[in-house]
């Protein structure tokens, strides 16, 4: 190659113009012997432009961040089993309320057939007055005890829901502090 | 994606993720951090990454991202760094102290502004293409030729005061 050739590529070198191609001959010329005395100075600074510093990859870099994503799967896992758990708990709730819900509708049912019943037989009426005064006083008080029920019922579920999210809490810290100490080691 | 799956396609990246994130943040240990937290982000979009079909270039754009992070927390100015003049290498006496041409050339990259830095040690030590430079850095390839002009001539407007002495 031509000195007047270098000398353009050089300059185009320093004018970021130069292609991959054209670097690598340059690379290529100036690692030749061939080199004329005046560009011997510009072969220097662009060999000392190429000369590398490696940088050294941590060896255990690999390791740790395959037990990172296994880390991160098995956190997603154990996610994954809780969800169903809530489903249940929701779905027993419902099932209480529903279920206190038909008990009270049961008792009103009775209670108002009773009624129509006494209305329609004035003489059984007269005659079983004080056993009717009687029966509504236990329906009521069957009623208030449903209701009592079903709101401890809900209390319960309430209490348990919340034990159930300090429970996730709590794996999360102790999760956390088991990968820190985890990084530590390794 | 699976763990099996995910680590067969990122684990072999994690060497190329690190000498980029060591290039930009000029620190080992955060380059270290960095990766890690360039694969959590990677796992958490696990579920788009079946769509993608250069998965090595998503994962170069989330530890580029993560680096600018990094620097943005650390207050690291580091777009305004673009035209900044390289600073008048400290005194001439420890020029003078330097006898290796490569030590100090070595010496004049590492005081470039951020960016000239990072895209000269990319182009010549690490040999990325203009267009690998684009996707780690995001600077168009125009600016890369600027950036790279720039630090050039520093480097050797330096070099030839020393050859000067």
């Amino acid at each position: 190659m031509k000195t007047s050739e270098i000398k353009k590529l050089v300059e185009a070198f320093y004018n970021g113009e130069t292609t991959i191609e054209e670097e690598k001959l340059l690379l290529s010329c100036f690692q030749g012997e061939d080199v004329a005395e005046e560009l011997l100075k510009e072969r220097d600074l662009f060999l000392d432009l190429y000369k590398s510093e490696p940088i050294d990859v941590p060896l255990h870099l690999e390791a740790k961040l395959d037990t990172l994503i296994d880390e991160l799967a098995r956190k997603e896992t154990v996610k994954v089993e809780l969800k169903p758990a809530s489903k249940k708990k929701y779905i027993l709730r419902w099932a209480g309320s529903i279920a206190a819900g038909i008990a009270i509708l049961i008792t009103a049912g009775i209670y108002f057939n009773k009624q129509e019943k006494a209305t329609t037989t004035p003489i059984a009426q007269t005659i079983d007055k004080t056993i009717d005064k009687a029966d509504e006083q236990k329906i009521k008080e069957a009623q208030e005890a449903l209701v009592l029920l079903s709101s401890k019922f809900n209390k319960g579920m309430d209490q348990l829901a919340l034990v159930s999210t300090n429970l996730d809490k709590t794996n999360e810290i102790l999760n956390k502090t088991f990968n820190r100490k985890k990084d530590k080691e390794s | 994606m699976d763990a099996e799956t995910f680590k067969k396609v990122f684990l072999p990246y994690h060497q190329k993720l690190y000498r980029i994130a060591y290039r930009i943040v000029q620190d080992t240990a955060n380059a270290e951090d960095i990766v890690q937290e360039t694969f959590i982000k990677l796992w958490n979009k696990k579920d788009e990454l079946e769509q993608i079909e250069n998965t090595e270039g998503f994962a170069i754009i989330i530890v580029r991202n993560t680096c600018l992070d990094y620097l943005r927390k650390a207050k690291n100015d580091y777009h305004t760094s673009y035209d900044t003049e390289i600073p008048e290498s400290s005194s001439l006496s420890k020029q003078f102290e330097i006898q290796d041409d490569a030590a100090y050339v070595k010496d004049l990259i590492n005081k470039l502004p951020d960016q000239q830095r990072q895209v000269i040690m990319m182009k010549h030590w690490d040999g990325y293409t203009d267009e690998e430079i684009e996707n780690i850095t995001g600077i168009s390839p125009g600016n890369i030729r600027v950036i790279l002009s720039r630090a050039r001539k520093t480097i050797r407007e330096q070099y030839s005061k020393i050859e000067q002495r």
